[in-house]
């Protein structure tokens, strides 16, 4: 089992002060605010059951879930502060833990730029081998991630041809969203075979399952179904929330923040609520919007800022963080 | 980065390759445009009650947008810009002619260096430099 590399709160490591006490403060309480009042658009009819369950106040028509501070605090309570990934060999797993830092490389892009002649092209199911086979040589990556969609393969099965490359190129853990319910299922029983079963999977998974809020505060259902599937399979959750400050999110750093969490808490809700303890990654790739060519510019020192600020969040709440850089 | 978040009170370096034994004038330009950038993250995130936007994020609600707020024309002024590196779509990079970072560095250096001046010394004051050189130079045998 590896472990990552000791940073803030350790004796010697490196810490950077984001927030004061009472900048947390107000962000968790202006969270508890929005998600009260506003509330979070929840697509999947199966979701809207399930953050009924968990004692949300749902309305079926408007899809609008309203979620009371006592039902945060509740999920916040039962949430793990370390989890262990498991890889395919069990000496590649790893301790995620407060304050220690493990790298993994991007994942998905839809095109590769060719090693052999620089093409910018689209990527394939080779490109995920090659790509998963090199960061498994790279003893500086812990984890690994199906960095590109394979676009030679029919698409509604693209992620599950991406799983059977990634399966055969690393026994690094790694993670992976899903298209919906029907490509959880097949993946969760790839994954078995793997593992030696479904008994053996459910202590060991070797599956991450990956989902994105849509800013501001919407849950689609791709991302419910990846959630419901993980946790239902005991294995661990990382939703990235994608704000797009002064698109999707207001132009500020805070407010984009707020919206973030806002997100991370709702998802949060459903997934303790489905399996108490379910690992969970609080995680962001949130950028600005470039008013001069509206793009999302990603690279700039506003993200640097907005994943500092992610993983600030992330340790006021005791809950592992998985953010954006490089 | 690291020296500028530990309160360092100069940074130098700008420019420098090969543990200083190249300078390079397109590199200088490069640090300078990410010395912005880690200016801008020095200046960290302001928490107050503009800035958490929490009657903004109300009113939007679920799967609405932020373009048409005022806070976002105001705001808009104090997100980061860059001179070089280019944050188009890569189909707009390309019909721009692919501007590698780099080569738009070292243009941007002969740009500088053509149309910048610093200004001039008095005449006088140029006169007698001058002169306490070549006085120099004569002592160690070069005639002008």
């Amino acid at each position: 089992m590896k472990r990552g590399v000791q940073t803030a709160a350790h004796s010697g490591g490196t810490q950077v002060t984001v927030f004061s006490e009472g900048d947390m403060d107000d962000l968790h309480l202006g969270t508890l605010e929005i998600l009260d009042h506003t509330g979070v658009f929840v697509e999947s009819d199966e979701a809207l059951d399930l953050f009924a369950d968990a004692g949300c106040r749902v309305n079926r028509d408007t899809h609008i879930v309203k979620i009371a501070p006592t039902v945060v605090a509740d999920a916040l309570r039962s949430v793990r502060p370390s989890f262990r990934l498991c890889g395919r060999s069990p000496a590649d797993d790893v301790l995620i833990e407060q304050g220690r830092v493990v790298f993994a490389p991007f994942g998905e892009g839809l095109m590769v730029n060719d090693l052999a002649t620089g093409e910018n092209r689209q990527s394939t199911k080779q490109d995920v081998a090659d790509v998963v086979l090199l960061a498994d040589g790279l003893e500086g990556l812990e984890l690994n991630n199906a960095a590109v969609v394979p676009r030679d393969v029919p698409p509604d099965n693209a992620e599950l041809h991406s799983l059977e490359a990634t399966f055969h190129n690393t026994t690094k853990p790694f993670g992976i969203s899903f298209l919906g319910k029907r490509d959880c299922e097949l993946a969760t029983k790839m994954a078995a075979i793997v593992a030696g079963g479904a008994d053996a999977l459910y202590e060991r998974p070797l599956l991450m399952f990956v989902g994105c809020p849509v800013a501001p505060l919407v849950l689609p259902t791709i991302l419910t179904d990846n959630f419901i599937a993980g946790a239902r399979a005991n294995a661990p959750i990382q939703c990235t929330s994608m704000g797009m400050a002064g698109g999707s999110t207001p132009v500020s750093l805070a407010g984009t923040l707020m919206v973030q969490n806002c997100e991370q808490m709702a998802s949060l809700v459903l997934v303790q609520h489905v399996n108490r303890g379910n690992p969970y990654f609080y995680g962001s790739s949130t950028c600005t919007m470039d008013m001069r060519w509206g793009s999302s510019a990603v690279g700039t020192p506003e993200t640097a800022l907005y994943m500092a600020g992610t993983a600030a969040m992330a340790r006021y709440y005791g809950v592992p963080s998985w953010t954006a850089g490089y | 980065m690291m020296a500028l978040l530990a309160g360092a009170s100069v940074i130098f370096g700008p420019g420098m390759l090969e543990s200083g034994i190249t300078f390079d004038l397109g590199q200088l330009v490069v640090d300078h445009e990410l010395i912005a950038m880690t200016k801008y993250c020095r200046s960290g995130i302001a928490v107050n009650d503009a800035t958490t936007a929490i009657e903004e994020i109300i009113s939007a609600g679920p799967a609405s947008h932020f373009l048409e707020n005022a806070s976002t024309l105001t705001g808009m002024r104090n997100l980061s810009t860059t001179k070089l590196i280019d944050r188009q779509v890569r189909e707009s990079w390309e019909a721009a002619g692919s501007p590698e970072f780099y080569e738009s560095a070292k243009q941007e250096a002969r740009r500088i260096l053509r149309e910048h001046h610093a200004a001039p010394l008095a005449d006088d004051v140029a006169r007698e430099m001058r002169a306490v050189v070549a006085a120099a130079d004569r002592e160690v045998g070069v005639f002008d």
